[in-house]
């Protein structure tokens, strides 16, 4: 298992962000699954990356996440969005999105800013787990690809794009 | 005198492919082997393919439950040293079970062993080996199921990646060779099922193994040690 909290920054509003075909994903009771099927990794989020995620499976423009983000947890949007930022760097980092857009630099100080002010809100942290990786990839129930062997497939990919 | 294997087969309506199954069973060359048939209520002529084919099988019928509880029947049953699984569509290559009791008693820690699979596809050809985690490319010592318990049941799909998973948790030892151990057969009628994931369930697998060590282990989440 590993952990990842932390990814590129910049201003939100620039980025289109799509959650890639591959990627299965599920909220159980508040606890969010990722599952990439590529690869056979899992991932499992904690309250605020789930709280990010669930949003971006809805299509929610990011913009829109920062402000509930600021809203629900009592921060300033500048940090809603460098904690943000922080957690699609993150997905992107682990091949479950693709991120278009530039990120301007200077987020990143509000990590630390968050932290040493002891903000309630926990930083969103995604945990990786590699245990199941022949279990979940390589399951042969299923289609077989041009090369005869079988491959799995998400019947609702979900994508989201910055409006 | 060599140990028994009990060998598990279920089948739902197999009649196609079964005789071919059951055949591969017996041409196996590895000791004494008790085949035990759960006909999880088939319509079509699997029942007279049993009788034909294996004579010498212990057959159990019962109304359809699914593959988790006809293999639940089949381990209630068995009695033999060492467990084995095929299903009716798939078949043993010659000597599986042979190159398999050579690992276990090689590796004293192992509890089951895995080979690879070859999928023999719709036009009869064998595809290039591959690793899956499957119950039928491997053999278990009868106390990696007394560990771990058997399959979940009330699963539809995936209830052998259940299994492995709660094997893993359970502490058993698993010992992967490169050698084929099983031929699983692609056709019409297991190509279009399951092709999603979420109907394999593997997301609420992935979500009660989670839990499952959490409670264990006693610890928050993220604080999970690995397996």
């Amino acid at each position: 298992m590993t952990q990842t909290n932390s990814g590129p920054t910049g201003d939100a509003s620039t980025f289109s962000v799509s959650i890639r075909p591959h990627v299965a994903h599920e909220n159980f009771d508040g606890e969010v699954i990722i599952l990439n099927l590529n690869i056979g990794l899992y991932h499992a989020l904690n309250e605020t990356a789930g709280f990010i995620w669930s949003r971006m499976a809805d299509h929610e423009p990011t913009e829109s996440i920062v402000q509930e983000m600021a809203s629900e947890y009592g921060i300033s949007v500048e940090v809603a969005r460098a904690m943000f930022l922080s957690f699609v760097g993150a997905i992107e980092h682990e091949e479950l999105v693709d991120v278009k857009g530039s990120r301007p630099e200077g987020a990143a100080q509000h990590e630390g800013q968050t932290r040493k002010a002891g903000a309630p809100v926990t930083w969103p942290v995604m945990d990786t787990y590699r245990d199941m990786q022949h279990a979940l990839v390589l399951d042969p129930i299923h289609e077989v690809d041009e090369s005869g062997w079988p491959v799995v497939k998400v019947q609702k990919p979900t994508n989201w794009t910055e409006k | 005198m060599a140990p028994l294997v009990s060998v598990i087969l279920p089948v739902f309506n197999g009649e196609r492919f079964l005789a071919a199954a059951i055949r591969s069973v017996y041409e196996q060359d590895a000791g004494p082997i008790e085949l035990i048939v759960i006909d999880d209520g088939s319509t079509d002529g699997s029942l007279e393919v049993i009788r034909a084919a294996a004579p010498d099988a212990r057959v159990i019928r019962q109304e359809n439950s699914g593959p988790a509880a006809a293999r639940n029947s089949g381990l209630a049953e068995a009695r033999g040293d060492y467990f084995a699984f095929i299903d009716a569509d798939d078949m043993w290559p010659p000597g599986k079970l042979e190159r398999q009791f050579g690992v276990l008693v090689e590796d004293h820690g192992a509890d089951m062993t895995l080979g690879r699979t070859r999928c023999i596809l719709p036009d009869g050809t064998l595809a290039e080996p591959r690793f899956f985690m499957q119950l039928g490319c491997g053999l278990y010592y009868r106390r990696a199921f007394e560990r771990a318990g058997g399959f979940d049941g009330t699963l539809r799909f995936s209830e052998d990646i259940d299994w492995f998973t709660r094997a893993r948790e359970a502490g058993l030892q698993l010992r992967v060779t490169e050698d084929v151990a099983l031929h699983y057969r692609l056709h019409e009628g297991n190509l279009t099922r399951g092709t999603d994931v979420h109907d394999l369930g593997y997301l609420p697998l992935v979500k009660r193994s989670l839990d499952r060590r959490r409670e264990r282990v006693g610890v928050k989440p993220f604080e999970l040690p690995p397996l």
